[in-house]
């Protein structure tokens, strides 16, 4: 019998895939929440009293996170006060089921849930979309649109704080991918743990540091209930391959992920964001003249889109738009068309 | 994660309106001079033989004034491997380097021109192909100068430096490679490179390793020449490789070093790459136009898998994507160029192993975002304390030795005491990613010692052992002084 190299007590269950090496389960919920509880404690996430909705898709990511949350809590006292926030794309088949879990998680552990939905924000489901637009390009939508629901959904709640699922691997992925894409002014940031400006809700990831294997091996081992299909609707193509390569650097080298956020720490530009203050002379977040939502263009990206959607124009700001554009020019003389310049991204999330 | 970016295509179908909108291009004709046939097409343009050759030769010239750190007349020591792209670089340099025949008082950039060679072929083999690069290397009127590796194990005046080596490893204690410095060794040079490359366990390990030998050997060799500049022949797909795999080792941190045109952070030495936007196929297409003969010298990965290193995996994955996406290549050089790291501030550190600068707080970062000894009834900073505290305490010595606290610090001057009364462990004294190749060699030689061997663990060169008893002294000193010191800042 192999013992545990950590407390040379019990039987070796699992091999650590952070580190390789070998402990029993006991000593792995151990490592795994006192490297959560390091982060948060490092980065002085919140506040005594501080009210936290935790962004829970029904994933393995937040459903562990909801568990490890609940359970530092009330381990450490950190006095916060728990909710649970999910946004409800409409994608039958995904979404409706996923959001089972969820009020699951609300039963468990006893957290008020509160569910957003496209339809009743943007009176577009995804499916709705999709019927629009098709297969390519739906990512868009459901991502500007998540992010604005996220903090809408936050604001209903009056919560002070956001955590979201994401973990190391992502992290790191979103690290090479900027470093391909050449997009040199999200590789500054898309390390940070917290991103915030001085009118939006701070959000962070408490799981920046934690793997992907271990959030699936903790669930595993914990029984924890979670919804693990793809979306049906999500193709990733160029991310994949950023994917593809990280899963191998890990089999090469296990801490090579932990290396790349390591490598991307030192990159983080210091300058902190502020809606609405000029930094050199230039506005860099202002907020959008239709919803008043943080943008750098005169409409956020999720107003254009909308606007798109509801003129039977879904193509706009997608890409390389300028056709749609003429044609939007043609239909419409107004000078609305300028917002649309795709050269210029709005305040799209930072990972 | 979904994607937010579904922008990208992969441009077969684009290529000729892509090409068009470009500029002014006449069908059939080179895009450049619009006068002969094209007869390369890179990156979606299409050039004539001379019109590519006269871009590359550009390029090449551009960077190398544009290097404001290089001084007009520096003495130049340049790299020659063998290879394809120190074979490119040595032809244009020679071109570079010829008087103007029209202006005959234009003064040169360089006053001089040594070419270097490190001899790897201890480690790598391939002996009988130095004479094929001699011959290349004196061919092109340059004095030439051949470096064996191994000569990193000796001391600058050619004595025997010794060695450090292991005492002792523990299975479970990853954090920790003790070693102590022998001066003398039986092993002979070539004997201890091979051990410490070789000891070191995994691939990765072992290229990065002989990366910093070989570099320390050029540096070496430029400092005893008196030149003032190292010209390296990296090219643009090179470079893209070293980023991301640098990245993918955590050595972002000196990424900036890494990637600088020319760069002033070794001592009394600007570092300069004018290869840097050229890419590997150009290179290759150059010195079949002009008949450069090239050496091909086997690596540590030839011939082996994909994923027997990082940067083996990371070429591999480059290589495919630039297929696929043609600027990959230099969207990376080029984004990393822009990246800016705080290694230039005052209380940064080098590394006694690369060189390269240390991060602040890189071990605490370590032990506090992976947990991997027992915590359950401590907190895991003072794991981390207890950790580093064998090494990193304000006395660093026994109270036998010449620095314990109770000796003047002035007697003890910076060499607080001889590398070889302590074992050190030299872990926490260096970078994140020299880290991660101790770890390696640490792992190897825990395993091969619970199999009794112990003649495959790793070695290293004495001089890693004197920068870190040096900087353990200092850091002595400073504590002892430190009250008097009066901060700016106050």
């Amino acid at each position: 019998m192999r013992l545990c190299t950590l407390c040379q007590k019990e039987r070796a269950v699992l091999k650590r895939p952070k580190t390789g090496q070998q402990i029993c389960r006991n000593c792995f919920y151990a490592v795994f929440e006192t490297e959560v509880h390091n982060t948060i404690q490092e980065n002085e996430l919140f506040k005594r009293g501080d009210k936290v909705a935790i962004a829970a898709s029904g994933g393995k990511d937040s459903t562990v996170l909801a568990h490890v949350m609940t359970t530092l809590n009330e381990r450490y006292g950190y006095g916060l006060d728990l909710f649970l926030l999910s946004v409800d794309e409409g994608i039958t088949g995904y979404r409706d089921d996923s959001l089972e879990t969820v009020k699951r998680n609300e039963q468990q552990y006893k957290i008020p849930l509160k569910i957003v939905s496209y339809e009743e924000l943007y009176g577009w489901s995804m499916d709705a979309i999709v019927k629009e637009i098709g297969m390519k390009n739906n990512c868009t939508f459901c991502g500007v649109f998540r992010r604005q629901a996220l903090d809408r959904g936050a604001a209903l709640l009056q919560v002070d704080h956001i955590v979201t699922g994401h973990n190391a691997d992502d992290i790191a992925e979103t690290v090479l991918m900027n470093i391909l894409r050449g997009d040199f002014s999200r590789l500054q940031r898309c390390t940070a743990i917290r991103t915030a400006t001085n009118e939006t809700i701070p959000r962070s990831k408490p799981f920046k540091y934690t793997y992907e294997k271990e959030i699936v091996m903790y669930a595993y081992f914990k029984k924890l209930d979670y919804f693990s299909t793809e979306c049906i609707y999500s193709p990733n193509a160029y991310r994949g391959y950023a994917r593809a390569f990280l899963k191998d650097l890990e089999s090469i080298r296990p801490s090579a992920i932990m290396d790349i956020i390591h490598s991307g720490e030192a990159w983080e530009s210091k300058i902190e964001v502020k809606v609405n203050t000029p930094v050199d002379g230039r506005v860099i977040v202002g907020s959008c003249e239709r919803c008043g939502y943080m943008s750098s263009n005169k409409l956020c990206k999720a107003c254009v889109l909308l606007e798109g959607l509801n003129k039977g124009l879904p193509k706009l700001a997608i890409g390389n738009s300028t056709k749609y554009k003429r044609e939007q020019d043609k239909r419409d003389a107004s000078a609305r068309a300028r917002v649309c310049d795709p050269a210029t991204p709005s305040g799209r999330s930072p990972s | 994660m979904c994607s937010i970016e579904e922008e990208i295509q992969t441009g077969d179908a684009e290529t000729p309106s892509i090409r068009s909108r470009r500029r002014l291009v006449v069908e059939g004709l080179c895009h450049k001079c619009k006068q002969s046939p094209p007869v390369v097409d890179m990156k979606r343009v299409m050039y004539c033989k001379t019109c590519f050759k006269e871009s590359v030769v550009y390029r090449f010239r551009g960077n190398l004034m544009r290097a404001t750190k290089i001084a007009d007349g520096a003495k130049a020591l340049v790299a020659f491997s063998g290879g394809a792209s120190s074979r490119l670089l040595l032809h244009l340099l020679s071109e570079f380097h010829e008087p103007d025949p029209s202006n005959l008082r234009k003064k040169r950039k360089f006053s001089d021109v040594l070419i270097c060679h490190v001899d790897q072929s201890a480690v790598l083999g391939g002996e009988d192909k130095e004479a094929e690069v001699r011959r290349i290397g004196e061919k092109s009127g340059f004095p030439y100068l051949h470096i064996p590796l191994e000569s990193i194990f000796s001391n600058d005046d050619g004595s025997d430096g010794g060695a450090l080596v292991p005492v002792g490893f523990d299975l479970a204690d990853t954090v920790t490679l003790k070693m102590v410095h022998r001066v003398t060794s039986t092993l002979s040079p070539v004997a201890r490179l091979r051990r410490s490359i070789h000891g070191l366990g995994k691939m990765t390990a072992k290229e990065d390793l002989l990366h910093h030998f070989t570099m320390r050997a050029l540096l070496n060799t430029a400092r005893k020449e008196g030149c003032n500049v190292l010209i390296l022949g990296d090219n643009a797909t090179r470079m893209a490789i070293r980023i991301l795999a640098l990245t993918s080792k955590g050595g972002g941190f000196g990424l900036p070093i890494e990637v600088a045109g020319d760069t002033d952070w070794f001592e009394g030495l600007v570092v300069a790459r004018p290869l840097r936007d050229v890419l590997s196929k150009e290179v290759a297409v150059y010195n079949q136009y002009t008949d450069l003969d090239t050496v091909v010298m086997p690596a540590l990965t030839t011939a082996m898998p994909a994923k027997s290193s990082i940067d083996r995996m990371t070429e591999e994955f480059l290589v495919g994507l630039q297929r696929d996406f043609p600027m990959t290549v230099n969207t990376v050089v080029r984004t990393a160029a822009k990246v800016t790291s705080e290694h230039r501030a005052k209380t940064v550190m080098r590394c006694p192993m690369c060189g390269g600068p240390i991060q602040d707080g890189t071990n605490d970062w370590r032990s506090g975002h992976t947990v991997s000894q027992l915590l359950s009834h401590a907190p895991s900073s003072d794991t981390t304390s207890e950790a580093l505290s064998s090494t990193s305490n304000t006395h660093p010595c026994s109270t036998s030795c010449a620095c314990a606290p109770t000796v003047n610090p002035e007697s003890t001057s910076t060499s607080c005491c001889t590398p070889a009364d302590q074992p050190i462990n030299i872990i926490p004294y260096l970078c994140y990613p020299c880290q991660n190749i101790c770890r390696d060699a640490q792992e190897f030689g825990a395993t091969a010692a619970k199999k009794g061997i112990d003649d495959a663990t790793v070695i290293l060169p004495a001089y890693v052992g004197e920068e870190i008893t040096m900087r353990k002294g200092r850091e002595w000193m400073k504590k002892e002084i430190e009250e008097f010191l009066i901060d700016e800042e106050d």
